[in-house]
C-alpha cells in the first residue's frame, strides 16, 4: 500500500473535479453527522427529563420513549455517511489487505458497488414507507399520534447522504484512485 | 432446505469476504435470499418495516446512551485514575493490569443490560490505556471481547427479560439467576488471563520501580473512589426506583458529565466531540444490528431455524446428549444470527424439549444466554469482534483468535453447568 | 395446496395463540389439506403489532392475528372498543362487538383485507402495591398506562400515568419506579406480578381486541368452496374462542390468587367514578376518529340504553 500523501499529487483537470466532488460530499456527510450528533443530545436530554418529571412531578413526559425511537433512528442513519467516509463502518479486510494494489483497487470497487446497491434498495423500500405516511396521513398508534412521515424523512435523508458517499467512493475508485491510497482512518484527521 | 442453506453460507461468506461493510452485506444477503426463495413477497416493504422497528424500538434505546457514557468518560482523566488506581492491587496477581478488562465488564454488566454496549464503553476506556502501558494489543483485546459479552449474563439484561417472557419464568428469577454464573465466569476469565501471563510473560510491560507499599494501597482506594462511587450512582438509581434499566443510561450519561466537570476536563469542544464521536460509533453498532436483524427475519421467513431444531426432535436424545447437540446447533447458528433472533425463532421448539428431559427453565434461560454471548464473539457475524475492531483498528481475522480461547472457556462452562445445573437454580430457588 | 404465513406478537403460551393453532389445524383440514397456515408467534418475523395491518395490506405476510388497538395510527375507528368504559359489562361488550363488525369490515376492505373473526383480550384492571378501592386511592399512583385512552382516563382519576416500555415495567415495578400497572390478567401471569404487587382490581376499564385478518388477494386466490368452507368455520369458532377468552381470565384471575395476589371488583360509588371520568374521551372519539366512528357510537348508545 503507497503511503504517498495526497498533497503532493500533483493535481490534474480530473484531479481537481474529483477533489471538489470529493470535498463536497464530505462536507455534506459532516453536516449530517451534525444533525446526528445534535439527535443524540436530544436523546439523552429527553430521558434526563423523563427521570426528573417522574420522580419529581409524579408525571411522565409521555413522548419520550417514542421520540428517543425516533432520534435513535436518525443518529443511525444520519450519522451513517462521515461514518464511512471516515473508515469507522465495519468491514472485513482479510482479502482486501492481501490483496495487491490493482486486485485491492478491484475488489474495492465491486464491494462498494455492492453496497451502493444495498443502500439503493434501502433507500427505494423507505421512499414508499415515507411516501405513505405522509400520503395516508399515518400517525403513531400511542398516545403521541405523532406524524410517522418526519422521523422516516431523516432515516430517508440519512441514507440518501451515505448513497452520495458511497457513489463518491465508486468515482474515486474509478477515475483517481491515488486519492484512496492511504489508510482510511487517517482522513479522519484531516478535514 | 439444503439450497438455501448453501446460498446463505456463500453469499455471506461471499459479500463479506469481499469486503462489503458487514451491516449492508447482512441485509444484502437476507434481500437476496428472500428474492429467490420468495418470488412473491415485497421484499422492500418487509426490509422498510423490519430496518423501522429495529431502530426506533425500545429495546434499543440505551445503547446510544452508554456509548455517549464511554465517549464523555474516555475524555476525562477517569481511565488514568481507574488505572493508577487498580495497579498495586493486581500487582501481586499474574496478568497484572490484564484484568481491568475483566473486572471492568464485570461491573459495567451489572449497569448495562447490553453485551455490545458493555464492549464498547468498557473498550473506550480501556483499550488505548492498555497498550499505552505496554500490554499485548492482542491479549488485551481478547480479554475485552471474552468479558464484554457478561453484559447479557449479569443482571440487568435485555434478553433475560425477553427470555422471561416467551418462557413464562419470572423475570426477576432469571436475573437472579445470573448472578453466580456470571462471576463464576469472571473468574474463570481471569483465571484463564493469570496462566495465559504466566506462560508468556512477554505479553506484559515488565514491572517498574518497587513492590507497592501500604501508603500505595491507602492511595490506589482514593483513586478508585470516582469510578465506585460513579457506578454505585447508577446501580443505586436502578434500585432505588429512580430510573428503568434504559434510563440508566441516561443517569450513566449524566454521571460521566460530572466526573468531567469535577476534573475540569470538558470545554464545548470536547463534549461535541464526544457527541460525534458517540453518533459515529452509534451508526457503526446500529447499522450491523440492522443487517442482521433482516438477515434473521429473511431466515425465519424460510423456516431454517425451526426445520434444524424440529429436526433434533425427531432424534430422541438423552437428557446430556441433547444439551450437547443443542449446544452445537445453537453455536452453528449463532455465527450468522444476532443474539435476540436465535431465541426468539428456536424457543417454541426447544424450550419444551429441555424441560420434557427434566432441566429447569431458568436453567435454560442461562444456558440460552450462554450461547448468545458465545454467538457474541463468533464469525463471520460477531458483534463484540466488529465493535472491538471499531476500537482498537485490529483485524477481525486477528481479534478470532485472541478470543478463541475465551470461546472455549465458555463452551466448557456451560457443559459444566449441563452437569451441575444447581450453579444455576441454587440462588434464585433459595430467593424465590 | 396454498400456504399462508401468518404472524402474531403474542408468545407461544398466550390463549390466542392456542386458537390460531387450533383455527389452522381445522382449516387444513376443512379444505382437504388444500390451505396450510404457518403460525409464526412471538414476533419471531420482526413484525410486532403496530405495523400488522399494513404488512397483510402489502402483502408482506398473508395474515396476521393483530390487536386492533394498536392499529388506529392507520385506522382510527379500530379503536372503538378500547374506548374506556364505554362498555361496563358482557352484555355492553357483546352489543357494541357485534354493531361494530360491519365497520370494521369496511375498514378491513379498505386496506386489502379480510376480517375472519375477533376474539377479546379479557377486561384491563389495575396491579398495585397498595389496594385500590376508591377513586382516592388512585390520587397519585404512579400508574404505567399503554395508549392515550389510558393516560387520559387515569389522569381524570387523579393518578399519574407514566408511559415505559414492557421491557422496562418489570424491573421499574420490582424497584418502585412505579406503583402500579393497568392491564389484564393473563399480562400479570406473564410478568409473574405477585413478585411486585399485592393487588389487582379489575377495573374492566377497557377492552382491546383481536382479529384475525386475511390479505384479500390471497383470499382471493382460493376456490369458492374453500372461502365457503373457512367462512363458516371461522363463524363457528369464533363463540368457542370468545369463551376462552373468558376462561383465560378466570384461571389467570386463580393463579393470580393462588401466588398471593387480592383481586377486587369496582363497588357502584367507584363504578360511577369511573363512568364519568370516561365522559369527556367518548366525546373526543366521536369528534376525531372519523364520522364512521361517530354514527357507530351513537348508535350503540342508543341501543344499549333503549
Ligand atoms: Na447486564
Ligand atoms: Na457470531
Amino acid at each position: 500500500m503507497s503511503e504517498q500523501p495526497v498533497a503532493t499529487v500533483a493535481p490534474t483537470g480530473l484531479d481537481a473535479l474529483v477533489r471538489r466532488l470529493v470535498r463536497g460530499g464530505n462536507r455534506l456527510s459532516q453536516a449530517a453527522a451534525a444533525l446526528a450528533a445534535v439527535a443524540m443530545a436530544s436523546l439523552f436530554m429527553l430521558m434526563l427529563a423523563e427521570i426528573v418529571a417522574r420522580n419529581l412531578y409524579s408525571r411522565s413526559l409521555g413522548f419520550s420513549w417514542e421520540i428517543s425511537g425516533y432520534l435513535l433512528g436518525a443518529v443511525i442513519f444520519l450519522g451513517s455517511g462521515w461514518t464511512l467516509r471516515n473508515g469507522r463502518h465495519i468491514r472485513i479486510m482479510l482479502l482486501l489487505e492481501h490483496a495487491g494494489p490493482r486486485m485491492r483497487r478491484g475488489l474495492d470497487l465491486i464491494a462498494t458497488l455492492i453496497a451502493v446497491l444495498v443502500v439503493g434498495q434501502l433507500i427505494h423500500a423507505f421512499s414508499i414507507m415515507t411516501w405513505q405516511s405522509w400520503a395516508n396521513g399515518v400517525v403513531s398508534s400511542t398516545s403521541e399520534q405523532f406524524p410517522l412521515v418526519w422521523p422516516r424523512l431523516a432515516i430517508l435523508l440519512g441514507l440518501v447522504v451515505w448513497e452520495i458517499q458511497l457513489l463518491l467512493r465508486v468515482l474515486v475508485l474509478c477515475l483517481a484512485p491515488r486519492l484512496l491510497n492511504f489508510d482510511e482512518r487517517q482522513l479522519e484527521t484531516m478535514s | 432446505m439444503s439450497a438455501i442453506l448453501l446460498t446463505l453460507l456463500g453469499c455471506i461468506l461471499l459479500l463479506l469476504s469481499a469486503g462489503v461493510w458487514v451491516g449492508a452485506g447482512l441485509a444484502g444477503v437476507g434481500v437476496v435470499l428472500l428474492e429467490v426463495f420468495r418470488p412473491m413477497m415485497p421484499v422492500e416493504r418487509l426490509l422498510s418495516q423490519t430496518v423501522w422497528n429495529t431502530v426506533t424500538g425500545p429495546e434499543l434505546v440505551a445503547l446510544p446512551l452508554f456509548i455517549l457514557m464511554g465517549e464523555i468518560l474516555f475524555r476525562t482523566r477517569l481511565t488514568k485514575l481507574l488505572f493508577d488506581g487498580l495497579a498495586p492491587w493486581v500487582d501481586r496477581i499474574p496478568g497484572r493490569l490484564l484484568h481491568t478488562n475483566i473486572l471492568g465488564c464485570t461491573l459495567f454488566a451489572a449497569i448495562s443490560g447490553s453485551s455490545a454496549a458493555t464492549t464498547a464503553t468498557v473498550g473506550r476506556i480501556t483499550s488505548s490505556e492498555l497498550i499505552a502501558r505496554g500490554y499485548d494489543a492482542r491479549t488485551a483485546a481478547g480479554g475485552l471481547a471474552g468479558a464484554g459479552t457478561l453484559g447479557f449474563l449479569i443482571p440487568p439484561s435485555t434478553i433475560m427479560i425477553i427470555y422471561g417472557v416467551l418462557a413464562q419464568v419470572s423475570i426477576l428469577k432469571m436475573f437472579i439467576a445470573g448472578i453466580i454464573p456470571g462471576l463464576l465466569l469472571a473468574l474463570c476469565f481471569m483465571l484463564y488471563t493469570g496462566a495465559n501471563a504466566m506462560i508468556y510473560p512477554q505479553r506484559l510491560p515488565p514491572r517498574e520501580g518497587p513492590r507497592p507499599a501500604f501508603k500505595d494501597y491507602v492511595r490506589a482506594l482514593g483513586q478508585l473512589a470516582p469510578v465506585v462511587l460513579l457506578i454505585g450512582f447508577v446501580v443505586g438509581s436502578m434500585l432505588g426506583g429512580f430510573a428503568t434499566p434504559t434510563e440508566a443510561g441516561a443517569i450513566g450519561v449524566f454521571g460521566a458529565l460530572v466526573v468531567g466537570a469535577l476534573q475540569r476536563c470538558l470545554s464545548p469542544r470536547t463534549l461535541w466531540d464526544a457527541l460525534l464521536g458517540a453518533a459515529q460509533v452509534t451508526s457503526m453498532i446500529g447499522l450491523i444490528i440492522v443487517g442482521a436483524v433482516f438477515l434473521s427475519v429473511a431466515m425465519g421467513f424460510l423456516s431454517i431455524p425451526r426445520t434444524i431444531s424440529g429436526a433434533i426432535s425427531d432424534l430422541g436424545l438423552s437428557p446430556f446428549m441433547l444439551i450437547l447437540l443443542l449446544l452445537v446447533f445453537y453455536i452453528l447458528l449463532g455465527t450468522v444470527l444476532e443474539g435476540m433472533s436465535i431465541i426468539v425463532m428456536t424457543l417454541p421448539i426447544t424450550l419444551p424439549l429441555v424441560i420434557q428431559a427434566g432441566f429447569d427453565p431458568i436453567w435454560f434461560g442461562v444456558f440460552l444466554i450462554l450461547v448468545v454471548e458465545m454467538a457474541q464473539i463468533t464469525p463471520p457475524v460477531g458483534f463484540n469482534l466488529f465493535v472491538i475492531n471499531g476500537i482498537t483498528g485490529l483485524s477481525i481475522a486477528t481479534l478470532v483468535r485472541a478470543v478463541l480461547p475465551f470461546f472455549v472457556i465458555m463452551v466448557l462452562f456451560t457443559l459444566g453447568l449441563a452437569l451441575v445445573p444447581e450453579i444455576v437454580t441454587w440462588l434464585p430457588n433459595r430467593l424465590g | 395446496a396454498t400456504t399462508w404465513t401468518v404472524v402474531t406478537p403474542w408468545p407461544e403460551s398466550n390463549f390466542h395463540v392456542k386458537n390460531l393453532r387450533d383455527f389452522a389445524e381445522r382449516v387444513e383440514e376443512v379444505t382437504d389439506g388444500e390451505v396450510m397456515i404457518e403460525v409464526h408467534a412471538g414476533g419471531d418475523l420482526g413484525l410486532r403489532g403496530p405495523e400488522l395491518l399494513t404488512s397483510v395490506r402489502d402483502g408482506i405476510i398473508q395474515g396476521a392475528d393483530m390487536l386492533l388497538t394498536q392499529q388506529v395510527g392507520d385506522a382510527p375507528l379500530l379503536g372503538v372498543e378500547s374506548v374506556p368504559y364505554l362498555t361496563r359489562n358482557h352484555e355492553d361488550a357483546a352489543l357494541l362487538r357485534s354493531m361494530a363488525w360491519p365497520y370494521y369490515e369496511g375498514v378491513a376492505a379498505q386496506f386489502n383485507q379480510k376480517f375472519l373473526y375477533t376474539v377479546p383480550w379479557p377486561g384491563q384492571g389495575v396491579f398495585s402495591k397498595r389496594p385500590v378501592e376508591k377513586v382516592d386511592d388512585l390520587r397519585g399512583l404512579r400508574l404505567r398506562t399503554v395508549d392515550k385512552n389510558g393516560t387520559d382516563f387515569f389522569n381524570a382519576l387523579g393518578a399519574s400515568p407514566i408511559q415505559m416500555p414492557w421491557g422496562e415495567v418489570i424491573p421499574a415495578f420490582a424497584s418502585g419506579a412505579i406503583d402500579g400497572v393497568a392491564t389484564s390478567s393473563p399480562s400479570g401471569v406473564d410478568g409473574s406480578f405477585w413478585d411486585f404487587a399485592k393487588h389487582f382490581n379489575k377495573l374492566d376499564w377497557q377492552l382491546a381486541p383481536d382479529v384475525l385478518s386475511i390479505n384479500l388477494d390471497a383470499w382471493n386466490a382460493l376456490s369458492e368452496t374453500q372461502r365457503a368452507a373457512i367462512e363458516s368455520l371461522a363463524a363457528e369458532r369464533q363463540p368457542v374462542y370468545q369463551q376462552s377468552s373468558k376462561d383465560e381470565d378466570d384461571s389467570a384471575t386463580a393463579l393470580l390468587v393462588e401466588r398471593g395476589i387480592e383481586v377486587s371488583a369496582p363497588d357502584e360509588a367507584f363504578s360511577a367514578a369511573l363512568s364519568e371520568a370516561a365522559q369527556p374521551q367518548w366525546q373526543a372519539f366521536r369528534q376525531s376518529a372519523g364520522s364512521d366512528a361517530d354514527a357507530l357510537v351513537k348508535a350503540y348508545l342508543e341501543a344499549r340504553d333503549q
